[in-house]
């Protein structure tokens, strides 16, 4: 069934927000690398947890990129055999993997909130500065669910007398 | 069921999944967690949330988002023009200089940017217009673009190697260096096939007659220099010990950004572009790593590994058959899987069989990038080609394919010099860091 397109934009416009958070985070990440080194070896005074910074960068960066990827249609897929399958068997593989792709993410959604709900029980925080591990968790889960929308709204896109708004949306 | 079976069976689904189009990283994630749970079920929602999340802060990978940056700023700022502008300016004048000059440039670019497709968009964009103009054979203009931008995974820094040492945890600093002279010798085996072909079909490549003064020539080259500075300061930093390659990664893109603003030559739209195209890099390189790292526990699982080094030597197989193999695989590969998905997919079962055989992982890690760059220009599935198409519409496929062959020979010819004479790769890295 189409998504209306409303819900499209909507998607859209919330993966273009994240992937700008995404963005911001990889400048962040790429300056506080250039300070690390600065104070290192010109000031001689290492920065503590500036490691434990720049991996909660990298996530946020990561898990803005995947949706934005996503919307790209950048993820890697074998094009081999989809040059030779008539039309309505594509749009019936197309629902198939779209409908198991769907699934798993589900899975890894559950998997991240399980995972990340453990807390410092678990000993989930960053080995320097303690910062607790489930923000980067709630971050890379909305990556995820980003993908998991971006996902739906492509394959609808494909449906018959659905609006091709992907096109003139990226 | 046996583990073994189970294995075998995942990887039959994985292939069936792959060729129904599915995204490579989803299909490996969604067989490696289906695959852990019919062997080990209370480990299989861990593994796909640990895997997930410690994929996704690995430090070691943060410079891969950041030299591809890096590579994307010189790109956006026009820094990759001066490189492409100075090798003209030299070697413009010769019959299929305009050809050696893309390649020259696309080796300079690649010395920034880890992305054999920044490579490729970047010099075709540059390099394409002028070789038209001079009426070069599109076959030979589109397929040194396109074997040009594959010397972006080789020289460092390089995506390939960055994600070869994450996977086989070898010393990104020695995959780096070892790269350096295969990627130098590519370079200038792909300027002796644009002569070979001028030389032969002078047709390809209409002389220019357009004799440009020493003075302008050294004005070129001087532009080029801060490109040059920057390759220089994070490469020669990373060589001498002074950076590690992270720190390089971040000192090189400010670098960039700085010489960028002191030309005044990026605006906000163009840093909006780099950021944006960079991103897209990083997720679809992460998803991949993500799915890489929830299926190698499941094959791990279920024995496949044991079983083929069983298998091997109990055929009786010496090392350098075992390597031809692995290699021709590679290659078959090649032709219809992307260089990262064989990467990930592959390297699980032949990193052991790599090391019983007593190869040294770097040098083959050199071997393994070199057959993911012949892999992006194979047909029917080679990504550059399909870059190259997009910058060059009305020129046919079947000609960009052709234009590619004395490319494809040459990558080849490199990688059985580097079988015949391992020190290529590895006398860098073992000058550094010393032998191991």
């Amino acid at each position: 069934m189409p998504v209306p397109d409303f819900h499209r934009r909507m998607v859209d416009r919330a993966i273009t927000i994240w992937a700008g958070i995404g963005g911001v985070s990889l400048v962040l990440l790429v300056l506080a690398t250039g300070v690390g080194v600065f104070f290192r070896y010109v000031l001689n005074t290492p920065i503590n947890g500036l490691r434990d910074i720049s991996q909660l960068l990298l996530l946020i960066c990561v898990s803005g990129a995947i949706p934005h990827a996503a919307r790209r249609g950048a993820h890697v897929a074998v094009d081999l055999l989809t040059l030779t399958r008539r039309p309505a068997t594509q749009r019936m593989v197309g629902i198939l993997v779209t409908s198991g792709s769907v699934a798993l993410l589900v899975v890894v959604l559950v998997a991240l909130a399980r995972q990340g709900s453990c807390g410092f029980h678990c000993g989930h925080f960053t080995p320097d500065l303690v910062i607790p591990f489930w923000p980067m968790y709630l971050a890379l889960g909305i990556g995820f669910f980003l993908y998991v929308l971006q996902l739906i709204v492509r394959r609808s896109a494909d449906e018959p007398g659905s609006k091709p708004v992907l096109q003139e949306l990226r | 069921m046996t583990d073994l079976q189970i294995g075998v069976a995942g990887f039959v689904v994985l292939f069936v999944l792959l060729f129904l189009r599915m995204p490579v990283a989803l299909a490996m994630m969604l067989v490696g967690f289906v695959g852990t749970l019919a062997i080990n079920p209370v480990a299989a929602l861990p593994v796909l949330a640990g895997e997930t999340f410690n994929t996704s802060t690995l430090y070691s990978m943060s410079m891969l988002p950041m030299f591809v940056l890096m590579g994307n700023m010189a790109g956006a700022a026009g820094l990759s023009r001066d490189l492409y502008d100075a090798a003209h300016a030299w070697m413009g004048r010769f019959r299929g200089g305009l050809a050696s000059a893309t390649v020259v440039g696309a080796a300079g670019f690649s010395a920034m940017s880890g992305s054999s497709l920044a490579s490729a968009v970047t010099m075709g964009r540059v390099a394409l217009p002028q070789m038209k103009r001079f009426r070069y054979d599109d076959g030979l203009s589109t397929g040194v673009i396109a074997a040009g931008g594959t010397l972006g995974i080789l020289i460092p820094p390089s995506a390939g190697f960055i994600v070869y040492s994450i996977l086989t945890e070898e010393s990104i600093g020695r995959l780096f260096m070892a790269g350096v002279l295969p990627g130098l010798l590519l370079t200038a085996l792909f300027v002796v096939a644009v002569v070979v072909q001028t030389t032969l079909k002078p047709d390809m490549a209409p002389s220019s007659d357009v004799r440009i003064p020493t003075a302008e020539k050294f004005a070129a080259l001087r532009r080029g220099l801060w490109i040059i500075g920057i390759i220089l300061v994070t490469i020669g930093g990373i060589y001498l010990g002074v950076f590690s390659a992270i720190e390089a990664a971040g000192i090189g893109t400010l670098l960039t950004c700085a010489v960028a603003a002191l030309r005044r030559s990026l605006t906000m739209d163009k840093i909006t572009k780099a950021v944006g195209n960079t991103l897209q890099a990083t997720g679809t390189t992460f998803l991949i790593l993500i799915g890489a790292f929830v299926l190698t526990p499941f094959i791990t699982l279920s024995g496949i590994p044991d079983a083929l080094l069983t298998l091997i030597a109990d055929s009786g197989a010496g090392p350098y058959t075992v390597l031809c193999l692995i290699l021709l695989t590679l290659i078959l590969l090649g032709t219809f899987l992307e260089g990262f998905a064989i990467l990930v997919l592959t390297l699980p079962f032949v990193q052991p069989m790599v090391m019983q055989a007593g190869f040294d992982m770097v040098w083959f890690g050199v071997l393994m990038v070199i057959v993911l760059e012949m892999g992006l220009i194979s047909p029917p599935v080679g990504v550059n080609v399909f870059v190259v198409k997009g910058i060059a519409p009305d020129v046919p496929m079947g000609t960009i394919f052709r234009g590619i062959i004395p490319f494809w020979l040459a990558m080849f010819v490199v990688l059985v010099v580097l079988v015949a004479f391992p020190a290529l790769a590895t006398i860098l890295p073992d000058s550094m860091f010393g032998a191991i």
